[in-house]
This record gives structure tokens, C-alpha cells and sequence, in this order.
């Protein structure tokens, strides 16, 4: 019992991963609050769904066309929406974010219609029995995404030209400017990779979730928790922040009630900030 | 009696020390200077004053209590007013507006109090811009606005950080005789200045903090004539004759 | 005599007061459609609680995430009351007041030394809580909620009006109040010491403020504020349940409002508030076979308006934006003569 919930649990939090990921990204490059990076999953799961419906392709063939479809909808909401609130308080930005959510929301009911949908066949399906665990084999398609995501994204922001520009931009915004980086540019790449990893995990969790066009508000506020938990916009904290959730989540629920996962996560990150208010890890 | 003791105050940052052991007296009604060289740890040495933050041990006593964990606003509530070498005025309030802030602090309707702020504003010079955003000003205005800001509370003691920094001539001049005629209405006043002459001809007592430590303090005159002050100051090649 | 000079110095105010309430007041004479009089109620519900929010988030400057919270308590408080114990709302608004006060004042503490995002997630965090607590607490009707439709007692006793036009007067007695309240603060040394912490924390604590106990006292009186506004809006809707007082976007909502009309101005909120939710209640209605069409409308709409109108609605009216237009276009005319 106890392995199992803890294997479920590590798999729920690699979801918040995932989500608190790309929350963190443009939290700690352009500090914003982003409302919308629940919304951003759920585009991405109603991309897949689309594909498989038209084209019949197995979500995890779909999956990289979601990712760069998200990529280039990121750049596109930037350009568009992001850039402009930039230039206005904080504040602004905020409900920015907030009022894409409503718009991509319900723009999805008038497309899609409000009911729940699945993908019914998947390639990969069925469970494993291992010792006294049950493995499901749909879940594990969800947990190896998000750790080559992870990896992905750790490569990328430590090893590539960009991805040190973007972490040198979070930093410092005036020194990277001067240093020669374009600071507007790093911008734009940091939302359209938030928005590609909101693509990839939502691409993953049709493999294995229901969803509706409301599922992004559902679990917005804990991407936050876990990205506070991490401490201020950092990636690799925001990753622990995510797994730590999904373990909170998985032992309340099984182990108190299911209704009360989601208060123990709050209670537990009020602690925190009451005690540390820059989170675990913040320095 | 001295308004202000500073008796042994050391600030650590991590490891790094600040301020190690820092004791003067600042004699009320007088203008006190603290010179040093970049880095060397004055603004720090202020901000514990002010109360911004805590010493890591030593002691602050300011007319007559000891004020060592004071928060910053009591420390204000007591009569303490400063300035901040990077201006911190309230942005999006107007420059009479900024005044009145200090001005409740005394006065709290808020009409006598944007009264006192115009007398104030006068005194130091404000009054045409009284409706003016302080997010709209030049550094100079901003640093005159904070001294406004500071002296509608009714400070006995007022800490100004590196006033002089970044202005013309003419402009020292008439900061230089602002902070004289602020003195003669009784207000003691302790200031960092990187700029050496003004703190000579305005001061009584000048203190030299080096690395975070007090080298020595004297009129301006031994301070100038010190070998070790030149050595470690003036030989530094610092814009201190300026 | 200090009346008299208090009305001079507030010419203005005095005169924006009497035209903007007899406004108001008029609206349903002209018009007294039953759904175009609850709208109207529904705004100056709003309204309050957007003042309500404008006391901490625009004139303190802490962008609380989590006020569905008091709005939540008031209309609790006022429910169970008259359905319990048939108490009067009259009555029942003021302990929702009390305890809204008292929470915001326990939490104030650990909440308001958080700056930033760390503030609004925390803030969000707690009415989660809230939340699942009221859905999972039966006592208090669970998920269910409480439904306490009392026809036939008297009306002025339970609040709950056939005709809606009388509970709209009293909703906009009590805007009265709170605009009064708003203004009194904004020109007390209060609302001057909390615009100094929404522009500079650490600046003001060295000129004299004690930010903590401003921060606090500002979270107390909008908490009281908006939980009225939810004493108000339970005997409006005379239904409650979590699902409808407690979610995010609610919270957001109430932010939106305020963001929209002008954050930190006396009629800001209640402008956003009347063209919000006149905007959402009318979608609503003719869009009612599109559902999501409604709020898709309303999104797209604050999208433009935070973003092309940062300062907010109520700037129109008072930057001068629209006499400048006007002379650019005479100049523009004459140009082209």
C-alpha cells in the first residue's frame, strides 16, 4: 500500500512539475504571475485531442507536433498580449494572465463544447504488476514525458547559448542587456518554452486523464504552491516544489480524505511562507 | 550630553564585516561628517542607525535611550529623519503630498499637516513644484525632496546620505546652505559625504570610516593633516579634493 | 462651522456624490424591467466590494487574490442567521463584519509580511481552505449549500423583496456609506500613510509609518467592506452553496473590477463594476445558447481595457483624454479647411 501510494504520488508530482516549470520560467525572467499556464495544458490536451480525432494518431506520435504548435502560440501570445502588458504595472500583468484564462477557456467551449472528453485508444495501455506494486502503463508514458521534459529543459537553460542568455536575463535584466543579450528576444523564447512545456505535459495527461475545457483553473493555484515552495523562480526548485505536491496530495488523500489534499497542500505552504517566507529553497 | 552614541556597532553580512566596532558621539546641535572611501562601509554604518536594520552586536543611543532594536519608524517616531543616497521618494504621490507624509508625523490632521509641508517645501526651496510627481524629478530634486520629507517630522537629528553626490557647483552651494540654515534651527545633523571639501567647511567633528572600521575622527582640520586619513583617503586617488 | 468648511473643501466630491447618486437613483425610472433592475443590484453589490478590495489592494497597494473569502462570510453569516434563527440580516451583516475583521486580523499578521506574488498565492491559498472547509462542513450545508427563501415575512425584516427596486435602494444607501468611508480615508492620514507603503515600504518606515499596523488595519476595514457586500448578496440571490461564493475566479473578479474602473480612485470601482457586470449579465442572457460565449466576451474585454487602458476606465473621465481628443480633432479639422 504504502509503495504503491508512494509511486502515485511521485507520478502525480511530476504533473505539478510539469505545470510549476513553466510557471517558474516566467516568473523568474519576466516576474510575472502567469494565470494562464494551467489554460496553456489544457489547449495543448484539446491540440491532441483534435489530431487523434482528425488524423487518428496516438497521442505520443502527436506530441511533438503539439509542442512546437504551443511553442509558436507562446511566441504568438507574447508578441501580442505579454510584450504590450510588460510596458504597464505589475498588477496589469497579472490580470492579463487571468483574462487569457477566461478567453482560452471558454473560447474552447465554443469549440470544443463543455463536456468531458478522453482519448480512447492509446498504443501503450494496461498495467504491470511489479512486487506489491501496480504499475499502469498509460501513467508511466506521463512520468517519462516529464522527466526527458525536465532534462530537456535543464540542457537547454545550462547549455545552449539561449537558454544561458534567458537565465542571465532573470538575473540581471540591465547587466544582460549590456552584456549585448537582447533582452526582448529572451523574453519571447522564455514564454514560447513555458508554453511548450504546458504543451508537452498536456499532450502526456490525455494519456491518461479526462479533461474539460475548466481543467487549468483546477489546478493553477497549486502550480503556484509549487513553485513557491521551490523558492523565487527557480526551475530545478520549482521541480522539487512539483514532486513534494504530488506527494502531499497522494498521502492526504489516501491517507486522511480526498477533500482535504488540496487544504493540506495550502496549510502546508502557509507554514512555510509563515516560517520561510522565500520558500525552501529561496536564498 | 551627545544626542547620538554609537558605541561599538558591528554588521555582518554573512561573513563579511561591514562595520566592525564603530563607536563615536554626535553632540547635539552640531553637524557631524563620516567620510571614507567606497565600499567603505558608511551607508551600512546609517542604515543601522536609522534602524533599517540590525546591528549584529554593539549599540545605538539616541537622546538618551537605547534604541538598539528599535524598528526604523520608531526610531523616525523619536526624531530621527534621513535620506537614502539612491532617492527613495514615494513615486506616484505629489512632491507636497511626499512632505505631508513626513508632516503627519507631528500634525495628524491631514490640512495642518499640508500646511507645515508648504512651510517646509518653502524653506527648502520646493514650493514650484509642490504639485509636481516626484516620479517626475531629477536626482537633485529628489534628494532636496527627501530632506523636505525628513524635516516636516521635526527630527532632532537628521542622517543625510551623500546629499552632495552628483551635483554641479552652483547646486552644492545651495545645498551647502541648506544644510546650514537646517542646523541653525537647531536640528543636529550627522552626514555621509564622499565629497571631502563640502564635508570640511560644513562640519565640527569629522569621523573616517576605512574598511568598515573608524580610523580616526577629529575637526577637519587634524583630519585633513592626518598621514594615515591622506594615505588611506586621499591617496587613494579618489575625488576627494575636488 | 466645521461642517461648513469641511463641505467647502470637498466642493467637489459633495457635488460628484449628489450627481452620481441621483443618477443612480433615477436609473429605474426610466427603466424598471424586472432583469434590468437586478443587474443594477447586482453592480452596486459589486461596487461595494470592489471599494471594499480598493481600501487594501489600491489605496495599501497589497494585491489580495483571496477576498471571496469575507464576501463568502458575510453571506454565510447572513443566511444561516435568518434561516437558523431567523434573525435579521440587519444584524447578521454586522457579525459577519466582526468576524471578518477578527480573521483578517489573526491572518493579517503571518500574511502581510509576504511581498509580492508570495502575498496574492498566499492569499489564494487560504480560501482554498476556506473553501473545502465550507464544502466539506455539513452543519453548514456542504456542497449543497443553503437555500433560505423566506416569502411572505416582511421584507424590510429578511431583506428579500419581490419587487427588487426597494433592495436596490437600500444596496445603494450602503454604496453611499462606503463611498463616504473611502473618501474619508483617502483624505485621513490613514489613506496618506497607506499610499505611502503601496509606493515605498522601506522609505516610508524611515519618515514615521508603522507599515504593519497600517497594512493591518487597511486588511480589517476591506475585509469588512466586501463582507457587507456578501451580507447584501446572499438576501439578493437568497441561495448560497461554495461552488458559487468561493472560487478563484471570484476573488479575481473582485480585482478586475476595481483594475478596470481605476485602482486606487473613489469611482473607479464602481464604475468597473456597473459596466462588468452589466457586461456579463446581458451576455449572459442573449448569448444563453453559446454557452462560454459570455465570459469570452467579458475576457476579451478586460484583456483590452487592462491593456490599452492601464490607469483604468475612470482615467477617461479624469486625465482629460477625452478634451485632448476633442481639440485634436477640431485641430485636425481645421487643418484640413
Amino acid at each position: 500500500m504504502f509503495a504503491q501510494v508512494l509511486y502515485e504520488g511521485l507520478t502525480m508530482g511530476t504533473i505539478y512539475a510539469l505545470l510549476a516549470m513553466g510557471i517558474a520560467l516566467v516568473w523568474g525572467v519576466m516576474n510575472i504571475l502567469s494565470f494562464s499556464q494551467g489554460e496553456f495544458m489544457m489547449v495543448a490536451m484539446y491540440i491532441t485531442f483534435f489530431i487523434n480525432a482528425a488524423l487518428g494518431w496516438d497521442p505520443l506520435a502527436a506530441m511533438p507536433i503539439v509542442i512546437v504548435a504551443m511553442f509558436l502560440f507562446g511566441l504568438l501570445i507574447y508578441r501580442t498580449i505579454i510584450a504590450k502588458a510588460l510596458k504597464g504595472p505589475i498588477l496589469g500583468q497579472r490580470l492579463v494572465t487571468f483574462a487569457l484564462g477566461m478567453v482560452l477557456s471558454n473560447g474552447m467551449i465554443l469549440i470544443a463544447g463543455g463536456q468531458t472528453k478522453s482519448i480512447a485508444e492509446k498504443i501503450i495501455s494496461g498495467n504491470i504488476a511489479l512486487g506489491g506494486i501496480t504499475i499502469s502503463k498509460e501513467k508511466m508514458v506521463l512520468v517519462v514525458t516529464s522527466l526527458v521534459v525536465t532534462g530537456l529543459l535543464f540542457w537547454f537553460m545550462n547549455r545552449t547559448k539561449m537558454g544561458k542568455a534567458i537565465r542571465a536575463t532573470s538575473q540581471d535584466k540591465e547587466a544582460a542587456g549590456l552584456v549585448g543579450i537582447n533582452t526582448q528576444t529572451a523574453y519571447m523564447i522564455a514564454f514560447g518554452i513555458s508554453a511548450a512545456i504546458a504543451g508537452a505535459g498536456g499532450c502526456a495527461m490525455t494519456y491518461y486523464y479526462y479533461f474539460t475545457p475548466s481543467i487549468g483553473t483546477n489546478f493553477m493555484i497549486f502550480g503556484f504552491i509549487a513553485v513557491c515552495l521551490g523558492g523565487f523562480g527557480s526551475i530545478g526548485g520549482a521541480f522539487i516544489g512539483g514532486m513534494i505536491m504530488g506527494l502531499i496530495d497522494l498521502f492526504t488523500g489516501t491517507y486522511l480524505s480526498v477533500s482535504f489534499k488540496y487544504m493540506a497542500v495550502s496549510i502546508v505552504f502557509l507554514l512555510i511562507v509563515t516560517f520561510k517566507p522565500k520558500g525552501l529553497f529561496g536564498r | 550630553m551627545a544626542l547620538l552614541e554609537i558605541k561599538n556597532a558591528t554588521k555582518a553580512f554573512g561573513g563579511l564585516k561591514a562595520n566592525e566596532d564603530v563607536s563615536f558621539d554626535v553632540e547635539a546641535g552640531t553637524i557631524v561628517g563620516v567620510v571614507g572611501p567606497n565600499g567603505a562601509g558608511k551607508t551600512t554604518l546609517f542604515n543601522s542607525i536609522s534602524r533599517t536594520h540590525d546591528l549584529t552586536s554593539g549599540q545605538i543611543i539616541f537622546d538618551g535611550k537605547d534604541i538598539t532594536k528599535y524598528k526604523a519608524y520608531q526610531a523616525c517616531a523619536l526624531g530621527m529623519g534621513r535620506t537614502y543616497q539612491i532617492p527613495q521618494a514615494l513615486e506616484n504621490m505629489t512632491v507636497l503630498e511626499n512632505i505631508t507624509i513626513g508632516a503627519l508625523l507631528k500634525h495628524s490632521k491631514v490640512y495642518e499637516a499640508t500646511e507645515y509641508a508648504k512651510e517646509i517645501s518653502a524653506f527648502c526651496g520646493l514650493s514650484e513644484l509642490n504639485e509636481k510627481m516626484a516620479s517626475g524629478l531629477n536626482v537633485m530634486q529628489k534628494k532636496r525632496l527627501e530632506i523636505a520629507r525628513a524635516l516636516a517630522g521635526d527630527p532632532k537629528l537628521l542622517l543625510l546620505d551623500e546629499t552632495m553626490a552628483g551635483l554641479n557647483g552652483v547646486e552644492r552651494d545651495e545645498a551647502i546652505e541648506l544644510i546650514r540654515r537646517i542646523n541653525k534651527k537647531g536640528i543636529t545633523i550627522l552626514m555621509i559625504e564622499h565629497v571631502m571639501k563640502v564635508v570640511m567647511s560644513v562640519s565640527s567633528k569629522v569621523v573616517v570610516i576605512v574598511s568598515g572600521k573608524k580610523l580616526m575622527e577629529g575637526t577637519p582640520d587634524e583630519v585633513t593633516s592626518n598621514p594615515e586619513v591622506i594615505n588611506a583617503y586621499l591617496g587613494g586617488g579618489h575625488n576627494a579634493g575636488r | 462651522m466645521r461642517l461648513k468648511s469641511l463641505i467647502k473643501t470637498e466642493k467637489s466630491f459633495v457635488t460628484q456624490v449628489i450627481i452620481v447618486f441621483i443618477i443612480l437613483a433615477l436609473i429605474p425610472v426610466i427603466s424598471h424591467g424586472e432583469f434590468f433592475v437586478s443587474t443594477l443590484c447586482l453592480s452596486v453589490i459589486w461596487a461595494i466590494m470592489g471599494i471594499g478590495w480598493n481600501v487594501i489592494g489600491g489605496y495599501a497597494g497589497q494585491v489580495s487574490n483571496g477576498h471571496a473569502m469575507y464576501f463568502a462570510i458575510g453571506a454565510y453569516v447572513g443566511a444561516l442567521g435568518l434561516k437558523w434563527f431567523n434573525m435579521t440580516p440587519w444584524v447578521t451583516m454586522w457579525v459577519g463584519v466582526i468576524i471578518s475583521m477578527a480573521l483578517a486580523f489573526l491572518i493579517g499578521y503571518p500574511l502581510l509580511r509576504l511581498r509580492g506574488h508570495y502575498f496574492a498565492i498566499a492569499t489564494m491559498a487560504i480560501v482554498e481552505c476556506v473553501r473545502i472547509i465550507c464544502t466539506n462542513w455539513d452543519l453548514i450545508g456542504g456542497a449543497t449549500g443553503v437555500s433560505f427563501f423566506q416569502r411572505g415575512a416582511n421584507p424590510l425584516y429578511t431583506l428579500q423583496f419581490e419587487n427588487r427596486i426597494p433592495f436596490y435602494f437600500i444596496c445603494l444607501a450602503f454604496m453611499l456609506v462606503f463611498v463616504i468611508v473611502s473618501r474619508v480615508i483617502q483624505r485621513s492620514k490613514f489613506g496618506y500613510y497607506c499610499r505611502a507603503i503601496n509606493a515605498n515600504q522601506d522609505s516610508a518606515e524611515s519618515a514615521g509609518v508603522n507599515s504593519t499596523f497600517y497594512k493591518r488595519w487597511a486588511y480589517m476595514i476591506s475585509a469588512a467592506i466586501v463582507s457587507i457586500g456578501g451580507a447584501l448578496y446572499a438576501q439578493y440571490i437568497q441561495y448560497i452553496d461554495p461552488v458559487s461564493l468561493l472560487p478563484l475566479s471570484n476573488s479575481m473578479l473582485i480585482v478586475l473590477v476595481v483594475v478596470m474602473g481605476g485602482i486606487g480612485t473613489i469611482w473607479g470601482p464602481i464604475l468597473g463594476a456597473f459596466i462588468m457586470t452589466f457586461i456579463n449579465q446581458y451576455a449572459r442572457a442573449l448569448f444563453n445558447q453559446l454557452s462560454g460565449l459570455n465570459l469570452f466576451i467579458y475576457g476579451v474585454l478586460c484583456l483590452l481595457i487592462v491593456l490599452f487602458i492601464p490607469n483604468g476606465l475612470i482615467s477617461i473621465f479624469t486625465s482629460g483624454k477625452l478634451t485632448r481628443l476633442f481639440k485634436k480633432n477640431k485641430s485636425a479639422a481645421k487643418e484640413v479647411n
